[in-house]
């Protein structure tokens, strides 16, 4: 996990990183992962939904975000997926 | 690399390690449907000398694309297999609702493989296995009867109920596990030898005292009904009640504090 902590994140990335943290949740690196910071399904309905207004209409699709949650995890499925995003 | 770690990881949880030599690991199973990252709440409260994991089955978390189990089998097969590395150490078993079912069974495949190595299991919120189940079946309504349902059951957010994609995603993982929760009866004919406590809440209507008045006698070793406040979901409103019952049992409360 080490390796990650010098990753520098890149628009998404820290976008996600302040949603989550705008929603309560103690993450502050890449490799922090949403549910292992206490998200509950009523939380990834809100990060979701702000993602969508952000990144565009399907921009994270649930079961993305289900299924790799992790901040790296999830700014790629934004990145794949948002209409409103550089894929750089 | 790190998919791979991940499949095999992604079975069981440690929600929090014991803070010196674990006395016990307290295994957890959730409610169908439930999270199991819902027990991270418990970090905090159980006793430091208790190792705390829970497990992830297949339509939850990280394994959402996986289908539920259609039979106690392959779940039971599923579970004991993640868990065995666990399950041949000393280990209590606690489930809520679908998951003391669960628990149950697990005790029992344990009897079998490792005998001796559970030393409690506590069933919440679960009728006993020869309790007939309320009928009609709840796994058998629409879609729109089954949001109704879990409405009215209480469980969950109205905000998430009322999200469409999210149910759409949510629902069948919750049909699977209310399926196997309702066809599920006295599998064996006999108990476990494992002492057992049921908790039921004084206010549940799904699983009240009368559906749970018959634990003590699945247990060939010594079985106790207890009440505490709240309904179904006392298992999240009444946590601390609940939490200080296990404490107590497994004889690792610290009363100085």
């Amino acid at each position: 996990m080490s390796e990650s902590l010098g990753a520098t994140h890149d628009d998404v990335e820290q976008w996600v990183i302040e949603v989550c943290q705008n929603l309560g949740l103690p993450m502050d690196e890449v490799a922090a992962d949403f549910f292992e910071a206490g998200a509950t399904s009523l939380t990834a309905m809100k990060l979701i939904a702000r993602a969508e207004e952000r990144y565009g209409q399907d921009a994270l699709p649930p079961d993305d975000l289900f299924a790799g949650s992790s901040v790296q995890e999830i700014a790629a499925s934004i990145r794949r997926n948002g209409n409103r995003v550089a894929k750089g | 690399m790190q998919a791979i770690m991940r499949t095999e990881a992604n079975r069981v949880i440690r929600i929090r390690g014991a803070q010196s030599a674990p006395r016990i690991r307290l295994i957890c199973f959730p409610y169908a449907g439930g999270n199991p990252e819902e027990f991270r709440a418990w970090a905090d409260e159980i006793a430091p000398d208790v190792e705390l994991l829970t497990i992830r089955l297949p339509g939850h978390g990280s394994r959402i694309r996986e289908r539920p189990h259609a039979d106690w089998e392959p779940l039971l097969d599923d579970v004991v297999t993640a868990l065995a590395p666990y399950l041949a150490e000393p280990h209590a078993l606690y489930g809520h609702s679908f998951g003391g079912r669960l628990a149950y069974e697990v005790a029992h495949l344990v009897e079998d493989e490792y005998a001796g190595r559970t030393r409690w299991l506590f069933v919440s919120g679960c009728r006993s296995p020869d309790w007939p189940q309320r009928r009609p079946f709840m796994f058998e309504q629409s879609d729109p009867e089954l949001r109704a349902t879990l409405r009215q059951m209480g469980g969950m957010p109205d905000e998430l109920l009322a999200d469409n994609k999210l149910m759409k995603m949510l629902l069948p993982t919750i049909r699977g596990e209310f399926r196997l929760a309702e066809i599920w009866g006295d599998r064996h004919g006999y108990g476990v030898n494992v002492p057992i406590t049921a908790v039921y809440g004084r206010y549940d209507e799904i699983d009240d005292r009368a559906a749970m008045r018959g634990w003590p006698i699945f247990s060939r070793h010594r079985g106790e009904l207890l009440e505490i406040p709240g309904g179904h979901f006392f298992f999240a409103t009444h946590r601390r009640d609940l939490i200080t019952i296990i404490n107590t049992r497994l004889g690792v409360i610290r009363w100085a504090e």
